[in-house]
């Protein structure tokens, strides 16, 4: 399983740079499956992300989508500079409002070195803030759960506000031209795939790697028994916040790699809503396994693309029912019910032995 | 009664009166059916001012009853449109078959060659149609010893400088109306005296509006002082200021206790939400995420029960949400309870994994709301006996509804209260939330206790959607407005304490609604997250967690 | 250095609400000694260990580490990194990681620096080998630690303090659910951790297992310290037989 993860962390991203390579010698492929298949990464990205902290780190936030929208208003909000600066009028949001500039948070950020600062340090910055707080005050388990969900929430009522500068209700969108590409065709699209592609693929490969070193394995055992852990003298806090920093930084990089492709953000990426169904892609794909979640993301976004066009009234349904049914029947995911009846025989197995040893 | 009464008289006066009419009286009455004609703004007010007057100035108590009638007669001919007027300016008064002479009452018919037509009612011209025949019907009340209806009252206060001083000055003579009324007036007469040049007239005028204080005061007073000239008497515009300020005070406070209030009913709403959850969760560990959707149940359920009274025992409909308790309360616990038999039990050991299967049953159940009832906003009939309120201090206004809201979760915290302290299922709780194994180990059937607190929270949650229904939305997504909160409550209050949760619902609260008006609810929401982490800084466990060796 | 006390503790107080669990207790461990605690239910052994170990904060009095250092207001973390240790009554290892791992986060842990060490030394993983070995475990390294017997659980817990070297260990009830073979293992596993620079102190409720491995006993009754000395002249004092037989249902049913 693990050696599998690595394997498909390296495909993934030669299979993004061939899709580049391909497409910048003038290959052409079809932009809506291109669309679909980068905003797909983008969700297993962020489905990552989330295990990445809940899977390994036993710490559950149902407020990930803050971070994904930082990643994704930032780059938008680059895009919106482009614009401005190519333009020479602001978007219709900021004229609505009476403004005939850009905000001074919009400095700087037409360049893209300065943006991807800019969502490195605001990321860190909120992260490492807010996890510090909580978890020095020893938040745990639903605790931060539903802490998180609040901090998400609140957000995203700031971010329904017109005079905040990010586009109020409708959000910002109608851009020009996105990394020096014409915002829509399917060279773009394909580029922003093999893109999305190649990232998922390198995180996915680092995420492995974090795994199996020792922050790994302390993050591990604060999953298992951090009080144990404190007990043997080790500050779990410390711990903690790498997991979560790193967490936060790789929901950031899926938003800054989702906006793009869908040409919009607005607070609805930060409703609590999407927060918790990240929580579902990872609970039904497999938590503390690397490529269940992604398969989760995929899986599930997948058939919601599908069947809301199909029937969306049924949608909600279907989805509800998988959570229950995964949650109450599979704890460890759909990646894992395959293994079940292994897993069954083994603590049998188990079982046997320890009768065996009390009874000598 | 008195109404039967009334009538009799009234139809023996009626002719009575009509010999009185033809007397000296005859040409001030066809003078004012000539204003009336003329369809003039300015004469057509004169007319009635001239009609208010009219009805006074006799002292013989009949002849003032006969005038005041007729006086209601035309003005509520005036302003049906049955009052026509023939070209040369006489006027007569439509029936549904009849036409009869404005001035006389008696029939007649006219040529039909000569055209009739109602005067135009003006803008301006209704308020004063409105006042003058609302202070006709209380002299005609004085004379006949009937009780002035309120109604007549408030229509005075809507324009007081538009009552007639005459038929004012009469009716203050009075002394058979009720204190209540008598100081209404006194306000009426007030508004009058402000204009009037004589200090002690308009000191006693500040007096009376001070003891009255409202933002209609306010503004009225404000106009005053800004009209006033610069010669005016040092101390008149002194006065006015100190009166000002004073009102200025007082509706300061009336503000501040309205914010209060209105706080106190959302802390209620929240307090019913959050006990069941605060209960749940010390008991269990686990949080339902689906505890907006039993509030959202709770809602449609006395929904449901309103349309199936409306349609099936219409006269028990003022009373539907007394009916409805019952049944909200038992429908949504039973819900709670199939889903913590079927769903939560399997994931006890589990929390984070609960989270995620609440969430499940919550998009389930909003979907199905949704398909069943659709998403628009449900309308809940008010009961008359929730409309309205009492003015309390300034304009401070206690509403029936809220109150009833407010009321309602003091009863139902009692209630909890007792169960939770006072009977062998609350001492059962308890045992379980301190230490479950040990509970279970001294018999108590630890399942059971947790599926009828889960059925008890949910059924709180679903009595919380009842409380909302006739103050807030109720629609199928209307749970997510209250969750947050919830949880805010359930994290700030402590695990299974319910003066934790009152405290916190009380701070989440009015927090809520004070800051939401005039900074945003962005503001509320970070100043109670910013309270909740200062406070699990100091006590991670909330306000009011107990204090157990774990 | 053998002079030196591990363990002073002076006038401590801990209540829980107005149930006061330990009244004005004093007692002390020396360097080199493993030390029996024994007394009836409720009598406050456990939450001894809880102040020990900043489990559970104390109203009054001091608990005082090797001599001088107080640790009233020192966190768990601070206080394991002092050399104090806890085996828990209920078996406690990080059940998803293998034995390996067990031992190597609890070496790592006891130098706060080797957390972020990427790879382990030779002499690191020798100790690890080492530490199995004297604990019985060296086959079972790879094995899942959530699927080692209870017993195993017990002694991978028990290696996980020695490996950080600690001053004192602290085992809360180390052969509660073990059988006869397992008590004789881990008597003499307590033989061979002790040494002239660790003071080794035992809460059981098992008498004899006590009485084999202790060298001074402590009865704890009804928060104070009753009688301290070795098993025999414990065992023989009237007032402990009193508690032990007579008093015990009274005392166990007033809490």
């Amino acid at each position: 399983m693990f050696q599998a993860s690595e394997k498909a962390g390296i495909l993934l991203a030669l299979c993004g740079l061939l899709l580049i390579g391909a497409t910048s010698l003038g290959f052409s492929t079809s932009q809506y499956a291109m669309n679909l298949i980068g905003q797909i990464a983008a969700f297993a990205l962020l489905a990552l992300s989330l295990d990445l902290l809940w899977g390994f780190c036993g710490i559950l936030s149902l407020g990930h989508g803050l971070f994904f929208a930082i990643g994704g208003y930032l780059v938008a909000m680059h895009l919106v500079k482009v614009t401005f600066d190519a333009t020479g009028t602001p978007p219709d949001f900021m004229l609505f409002m009476g403004w005939d500039s850009l905000p001074f948070y919009y400095f700087q950020l037409d360049s893209i070195a300065y943006l991807i600062v800019a969502i490195a340090a605001v990321t860190t910055v909120v992260s490492f803030v807010f996890g510090y707080v909580s978890f020095r005050s020893r938040v745990t388990g639903v605790y931060f759960a539903i802490i998180t969900q609040a901090l998400v929430y609140m957000v995203m009522l700031y971010m329904f506000r017109n005079d905040s500068g990010f586009g109020g209700n409708n959000g910002m969108t109608g851009f020009k031209e996105i990394f020096g590409m014409p915002a829509s065709g399917s060279t773009t699209a394909a580029f922003l795939c093999g893109g999305s592609l190649a990232t998922l693929g390198l995180c996915l490969y680092g995420c492995k790697k974090l795994v199996d070193s020792p922050i790994g394995q302390f993050m591990l055992a604060v999953r298992e028994d951090e009080s144990r852990l404190r007990f043997l003298g080790v500050n779990t806090v410390h711990i903690k916040l790498i997991a979560w920093c790193i967490s936060a930084i790789l929901a950031a990089m899926a938003g800054f790699l989702y906006v793009p492709q869908v040409g919009i953000v607005n607070p609805t990426i930060l409703s609590p809503e999407l927060s918790i169904e990240i929580a579902a892609w990872v609970a039904l794909g497999g938590r503390g396994s690397l490529l269940g979640p992604i398969l989760g993301a995929v899986v599930i976004s997948g058939l919601k693309f599908i069947l809301t066009g199909l029937a969306p009234d049924l949608w909600p349904f279907i989805l509800a029912t998988l959570i229950i049914c995964v949650v109450i029947w599979s704890p460890n995911g759909l990646a894992d019910t395959s293994s079940h009846v292994a897993s069954f025989y083994r603590r049998l197995g188990s079982l046997t032995s320890i009768k065996g040893r009390s009874q000598p | 009664m008195t109404f039967l009464r009334t009538y009799l008289l009234s139809v023996l006066l009626a002719i009575a009166g009509s010999v009185s009419a033809d007397g000296q009286d005859r040409q001030d009455t066809s003078a004012i059916v000539g204003g009336l004609c003329s369809s003039k703004p300015t004469q057509m007010n004169q007319a009635l001012n001239a009609l208010g007057s009219f009805t006074v100035e006799s002292s013989d108590p009949l002849v003032i009853e006969n005038n005041a009638r007729w006086a209601l007669w035309i003005i509520s001919a005036l302003t049906k449109k049955q009052l026509v007027c023939s070209p040369t300016g006489s006027g007569f008064v439509k029936g549904e078959d009849e036409l009869r002479e404005a001035v006389t009452r008696e029939l007649t018919k006219v040529d039909e060659n000569v055209k009739l037509k109602a005067p135009f009612l003006h803008l301006p011209v209704r308020p004063t149609a409105e006042i003058i025949a609302a202070t006709t019907e209380m002299i005609l009340a004085s004379v006949t010893n009937d009780a002035v209806s309120d109604k007549s009252l408030e229509s005075l206060d809507k324009k007081p400088e538009q009552v007639n001083s005459r038929q004012f000055s009469y009716l203050l003579k009075q002394s058979n109306l009720p204190e209540r009324q008598v100081k209404q007036l006194e306000l009426v007469e007030a508004y009058q005296l402000l204009r009037s040049e004589d200090l002690t007239d308009y000191s006693t005028a500040l007096a009376v509006l001070r003891e009255n204080a409202s933002r209609k005061s306010l503004t009225a007073l404000i106009e005053i002082q800004s009209s006033l000239s610069p010669e005016a008497s040092g101390s008149k515009v002194e006065m006015t200021s100190n009166a000002i300020n004073a009102i200025e005070t007082e509706l300061q406070i009336g503000q501040f206790l309205s914010v209060l209030y209105s706080g106190l009913s959302y802390s209620s709403i929240l307090f019913l939400a959050a006990i069941g959850l605060a209960i749940v969760f010390g008991l269990m560990g686990v949080i339902n995420l689906a505890q907006g959707e039993f509030i959202m149940i709770g809602a449609y359920i006395t929904f449901v029960i309103q349309e199936l009274l409306a349609s099936f025992a219409y006269g028990l409909m003022p009373f539907y949400l007394l009916i409805s308790i019952p049944f909200v309360f038992v429908l949504t616990g039973g819900i709670g309870a199939a889903i913590e038999y079927s769903v939560i039990r399997h994931l006890y050991t589990r929390p984070l994994m609960t989270l995620l299967a609440t969430w499940g049953v919550s998009i389930f159940l909003v979907n199905a709301v949704r398909v069943l009832f659709g998403t628009q906003n449900l309308e809940f009939y008010v009961p008359d006996y929730l409309v309205g309120g009492v003015t309390l201090f300034g304009d401070f206004l206690v509403t029936w509804n809220r109150l009833a809201t407010i009321g309602f979760a003091v009863l139902v915290l009692l209630l909890t209260w007792i169960l939770v302290n006072k009977t062998r299922f609350g001492v059962n709780v308890r045992a379980v939330t301190e230490n479950r194994n040990m509970a279970g180990a001294i018999g108590i059937d630890t399942r059971k206790v947790d599926v009828l607190s889960f059925a008890l929270g949910s059924g709180l949650a679903g009595l919380a959607g009842l409380a909302l229904s006739t103050i807030y939305n109720v629609n199928p997504t209307m749970g997510t407005n209250f969750i947050v909160d919830a949880f805010m409550v359930v994290v700030l209050g402590g695990v299974g304490s319910i003066w934790g949760t009152l405290l916190a619902a009380l701070l989440v609260g009015i927090v809520n609604v004070a800051i939401e008006p005039v900074y945003g609810a962005v503001a509320a929401k970070v100043i109670v997250m910013t309270l909740i982490i200062v406070v699990i800084q100091f006590r991670p466990e909330g306000l009011f967690s107990l204090k157990v060796r774990k | 250095m053998t002079t030196k006390q591990a363990l002073y503790v002076s006038g401590l107080n801990v209540s829980f609400g107005n149930f006061a669990v330990l009244k004005n207790l004093s007692w002390t461990v020396d360097f080199g000694e493993v030390r029996g605690v024994i007394g009836p239910n409720g009598a406050g052994k456990t939450t001894l260990l809880d102040s020990l170990t900043g489990k559970t904060r104390y109203q009054s009095g001091d608990i005082y580490v090797k001599d001088t250092v107080s640790i009233k207001n020192l966190t768990e973390i601070e206080i394991a990194k002092l050399g104090i240790g806890r085996k828990f009554q209920k078996p406690s290892v990080f059940s998803g990681l293998s034995g390996f791992q067990n031992l190597e986060i609890a070496l790592r842990a006891g130098h706060s620096r080797s957390i972020y060490q990427p790879k382990l030394t030779s002499r690191q993983r020798e100790k690890i080998h080492e530490t199995s070995e004297l604990i019985g475990l060296s086959s079972e390294l790879s094995r899942n630690a959530g699927t080692l017997a209870h017993g195993q659980k017990q002694w991978l817990e028990i290696g996980m303090l020695i490996i950080a070297e600690p001053s004192v260990i602290l085992l809360d009830e180390p052969v509660a659910g073990m059988n006869s073979e397992e008590r004789g293992k881990t008597a003499e596993l307590i033989s061979n951790i002790r040494g002239p620079n660790i003071a080794v102190v035992v809460v059981e409720h098992d008498m004899e297992f006590v009485g084999q491995v202790c060298d001074t006993v402590t009865v704890l009754h009804d928060g104070r310290v009753m009688i301290e000395g070795p098993m025999g002249v414990v065992q023989a004092d009237p007032q402990v037989i009193d508690v032990y037989l007579g008093k015990e249902a009274a005392s166990a049913s007033s809490h």
